[in-house]
């Protein structure tokens, strides 16, 4: 007894064949199923993936699945698809590695990672010092280029922001500030406060949110197009061809940067002053002169210097490890600003400890 | 070709793995002087990344690549960089620097490493772009050529230095025909006249056809050099999977191996 199946199926009406036939199946009980395929004039992927579905339903109950009268068409699109043979096995992924496995594995990584990390600023320091010694070997068109697009580019934004934040800061401090009676200590608070922290941080923020992740997307488009191979086979090492231009133009932006955050928070903080404690610009900038010491405004530029190379050398690190097309770039420009923010972060804690430490204040 | 031909790079027990996946194994053979060597294989066999340990792009895991008396794998960054002015490289994309003209493309490499005066380099500039036919392009950005252009002119930056071996990384991929012909065309017009060895890693069996004096090809799953000769020997010989590269044909998984 087979069971003459007279409609097309098609994507129109799948599952409803798929109902009907299963039920069949259930119904005859027997062990072999027979379908009387003689009219079936039409038959698409869908079609064959419900017969395909019957199979394997049937197999797993050791039945079978047989089909009487198969027109020529039909036969080709079933010998296509390798119905008379079992289905392939889906290969599964390797099973997930227990715990103990994947903290080890977590581990080689972390230690691989470190040690591509140390040599790369191994390369770096190495070229830097050649780039001092041979200064006419370094590229400066690109250092120029360089120095516009992180430094001269970067004015307004930095300008605004360190303004903005200058303003905040004093606005908040001036109702303490009142309590006191001490409104003319606003310019020691801003004086200090800005040009040691506030003015090098907002730069350098901005320079990794602005320059590193573009360092990243640039070499990272370049390493995945073939081009740093290209410059590899050419002879021409990647670090003082790529890295190092960027890098002496973040030395040269960063510092400059920085005195411009410093005056433009300053400035942000005397408005204040003069609305909300009525403390005049002229007393404001008599005062400043006497709390801001020379090195509060050079130890800020100083750090500056350290925060220009991990800044610059981050960025270009992970665009030289991009790996994997469009998206390897997009995660070395996220890696980029993530890991800038985190050192630029224990750097400028460090420095803090450090100048505690060497009674520097 | 005679028989005392002198071996330019010989790679020896060559292998390569990716983490815990070995890749290329058993891999040996020479590259004879002013030969053009083509690798072929089936996609996915490790052609590409043969060609990337031949060049240290990355270190293999074992064996010896020696160009003249050097051992490539174990050589310090230094010497690879000398030895690699005598390479030239045409990458799958062209690899042309985005950022610079096609002109300022082919003088890096002479800029670099030459103290040619700007006019010089203008000139072999010109000369060169002249021989891939691209002649008077100079000033155009590689996003205003075509594919085939690109290559091209990664071709004419690979060669502004005349080096003395030239590598080619799947040279007719995604050209058309009549393109990747004209290129193949080129490919032994240089050979010829310049006498460059080339080493080409390619599948395409036209390109093999028009351009091999001598092919190796790789097995799949790391299963070495198939075989080797010249590409007549090869469409001859007994081997099931070169018999079926070399005709075209389907082969059933099972009837091989």
């Amino acid at each position: 007894m087979a069971h003459t199946v007279t409609h097309p199926i098609t994507i129109e009406n799948a599952e409803k064949s798929y109902a009907e036939f299963s039920a069949y199946a259930r119904d005859t009980g027997s062990e072999t199923v027979v379908f009387d395929l003689a009219g079936l004039e039409e038959i698409d992927s869908a079609g064959l993936a419900v017969f395909h579905r019957l199979q394997s339903t049937l197999e797993h109950d050791n039945r079978r699945l047989e089909f009487e009268n198969i027109p020529e068409r039909v036969r080709q699109l079933f010998e296509l698809s390798h119905f008379d043979e079992p289905s392939d096995e889906i290969e599964t992924p390797p099973p997930p590695k227990n715990e103990l496995e994947r903290i080890g594995l977590i581990a080689l990584d972390t230690w691989q990672d470190m040690r591509s990390m140390l040599g790369y600023i191994g390369r770096v320091t190495l070229a830097l010092i050649w780039s001092f010694k041979y200064p006419k070997k370094v590229r400066w068109g690109d250092v120029v280029r360089y120095v516009q697009e992180t430094g001269a580019n970067a004015l307004p934004i930095v300008g605004l922001m360190s303004a903005l934040v200058g303003l905040v800061i004093a606005f908040s401090s001036a109702i303490q500030l009142k309590q006191f009676g001490a409104n003319i200590f606003i310019a020691d608070l801003i004086g200090i406060g800005v040009s040691r922290e506030i003015g090098p941080l907002m730069a350098a923020i901005l320079l990794i949110a602005r320059s590193g992740s573009a360092f990243a997307a640039e070499i990272g488009t370049q390493k995945i197009s073939e081009e740093i191979d290209a410059l590899t086979v050419m002879g021409l090492k990647p670090v003082p061809y790529l890295v190092i231009p960027r890098i002496i133009a973040t030395l040269i932006t960063l510092p400059l940067l920085t005195i411009f955050a410093d005056f433009f928070g300053v400035a942000g903080g005397m408005v204040i002053a003069q609305f909300s404690l009525d403390v005049s610009p002229t007393i404001f900038v008599t005062r400043l002169g006497e709390a801001v010491s020379l090195w509060d405004i050079s130890s800020g530029v100083m750090k500056s210097f350290f925060f220009a190379i991990l800044i610059a050398g981050v960025g270009c690190y992970r665009g030289m490890e991009t790996s994997g097309g469009a998206m390897g770039v997009g995660r070395s420009t996220t890696q980029s600003v993530v890991s800038g923010i985190f050192l630029l972060v224990i750097a400028d804690s460090i420095f803090v400890v450090l100048f505690q430490y060497l009674g520097l204040n | 070709m005679d028989g005392e031909r002198k071996a330019v790079m010989r790679v020896r027990d060559l292998e390569v793995s990716f983490g815990d996946n070995l890749v290329l194994s058993d891999i040996s053979f020479d590259v004879y002087e002013g030969e053009i060597l083509v690798i072929l294989g089936e996609s996915g066999c490790g052609k590409s990344t043969l060609m990337r340990h031949m060049l240290m792009l990355r270190r293999p895991q074992g064996g010896t690549v020696h160009y003249g008396d050097l051992n490539l794998v174990e050589a310090s960054e230094n010497e690879l960089d000398r030895v690699r002015r005598d390479f030239g490289v045409l990458f799958q994309s062209g690899a042309l620097f985005k950022s610079l003209t096609l002109g300022d493309n082919v003088a890096m490499p002479a800029r670099e490493f030459t103290k040619l005066s700007e006019e010089t380099i203008e000139e072999l500039v010109s000369l060169k772009l002249e021989m891939v036919g691209l002649g008077g392009k100079q000033n155009l950005m590689p996003s205003e050529l075509s594919g085939g252009m690109q290559k091209r002119g990664g071709l004419a930056r690979a060669m502004v230095l005349d080096p003395k071996v030239l590598f080619f990384d799947e040279p007719s991929a995604g050209l058309d025909p009549v393109t990747s012909a004209a290129l193949d065309h080129l490919i032994i017009t240089l050979n010829e006249s310049l006498g460059i060895t080339m080493v080409v890693v390619t599948h395409e069996l036209p390109s093999i056809h028009a351009i091999a004096h001598r092919a190796i090809m790789l097995g799949k799953d790391r299963a070495g050099i198939l075989a080797e000769g010249t590409p007549d020997e090869l469409r001859n010989s007994g081997h099931p999977r070169v018999n079926a590269f070399f005709h075209r044909e389907r082969l059933e998984e099972n009837g091989a191996a």
